[in-house]
């Protein structure tokens, strides 16, 4: 059953870019602004840390994170698509900077 | 010409029936058009009005660049038909790429509604003719992410080109060179973030946002 469902949307991804794929991959997308970018969010978390009583913490940067979850001929071939979105759509090249980390094979 | 405007409608625009008053205003004619048409023909010109398109997901102005819409906004802004996004629609056109930079969040903590002193910069851009070269003209603004911020070889250029289109006297939100509008190259394209639809009555403390739509209107007639 679970077999079938794979192939259902291995079929469908092919169609999409004509590869036939078969392992399933995730991989985070972190999404940070670049120095020098305003990030009122990360000064207004820094006061409230140092609020706390930590005041030996001098900087907090605030983020995104994406998790996705997509099927891939292989590592190398995941490890593009998703540099590909992160470019294109989750990343302003203005602005911010991204790092793709954690790609791993979730096949069990 | 007809005079016929588009003024386009994503899920979560707020600002499109000021903008369609304001057109009415200086005899323009509107028609609101919802994101999902995928054709601008018979259209003399293009307003993206301000609100939160998309919800702001992703960033302000990400998801509205897949908008059916956009492909037709890009073909025809491209052709030359005169295009003006105020507010959320100033970074709509930054990330559908039809206007340089980004707009970041302001420099202070705070989300800023005043109004602003802005100093008329370029005199060949679509929302100028009517007005004075180096004239200074009041209209609110209403933004959290509204400090323009671009390469300094790209602002070099946007100086160069006579593109800067719209200057704060007071730069409220760190602005790279106190910018609040831009224009494309070729002027018919111009993103600005001050809501000049706010300004068209007395009652709302200034008329000056009428003199903006009436060089829209001279533009296209």
């Amino acid at each position: 059953m679970g077999c079938c469902r794979l192939m259902v949307a291995n079929a469908r991804h092919g169609s999409m870019n004509r590869s036939i794929s078969k392992l399933k991959y995730e991989a985070v997308v972190e999404v940070l602004l670049k120095e020098g970018v305003s990030d009122p969010e990360g000064v207004a978390i820094l006061d409230a840390v140092v609020s706390l009583g930590y005041g030996s913490v001098s900087k907090v940067a605030s983020g995104k994170f994406f998790r996705l979850m997509l099927h891939a001929e292989d590592e190398h071939s995941a490890a593009d698509v998703v540099t590909e979105i992160a470019e294109r759509l989750l990343s302003n090249p203005v602005l911010e900077d991204f790092r793709v980390r954690d790609l791993v094979s979730t096949n069990s | 010409m007809s005079g016929k405007v588009a003024v386009i409608v994503f899920p979560g625009t707020n600002c499109e029936h000021d903008v369609m008053r304001a057109l009415d205003l200086v005899g323009l004619n509107g028609e609101l058009v919802w994101h999902g048409q995928g054709n601008l023909d018979g259209f003399d010109a293009i307003v993206i009005p301000g609100g939160f398109a998309h919800g702001d997901y992703l960033r302000p102005g990400a998801i509205a660049r897949f908008s059916n819409v956009m492909a037709a906004i890009v073909s025809r802004a491209s052709n030359g038909t005169p295009t003006l996004g105020i507010c959320n629609g100033f970074q709509v056109l930054t990330e559908a790429g039809l206007l340089p930079g980004a707009l970041q969040k302001n420099s202070g903590l705070k989300f800023i509604c005043e109004t602003e002193k802005l100093e008329v910069v370029a005199g060949s851009a679509i929302t100028s003719p009517e007005i004075a070269f180096s004239q200074v003209i009041e209209l609110p603004i209403n933004h959290f992410e509204g400090n323009y911020t671009i390469s300094h070889d790209g602002y070099e250029e946007l100086v160069e080109n006579n593109q800067v289109v719209l200057r704060y006297v007071d730069n409220p939100n760190g602005s790279i060179g106190s910018i609040a509008g831009i224009s494309n190259l070729t002027g018919n394209v111009v993103g600005m973030m001050p809501h000049p639809e706010r300004a068209t009555d007395l009652l709302l403390g200034s008329t000056d946002g009428l003199l903006i739509f009436e060089s829209l209107k001279l533009r296209i007639s």
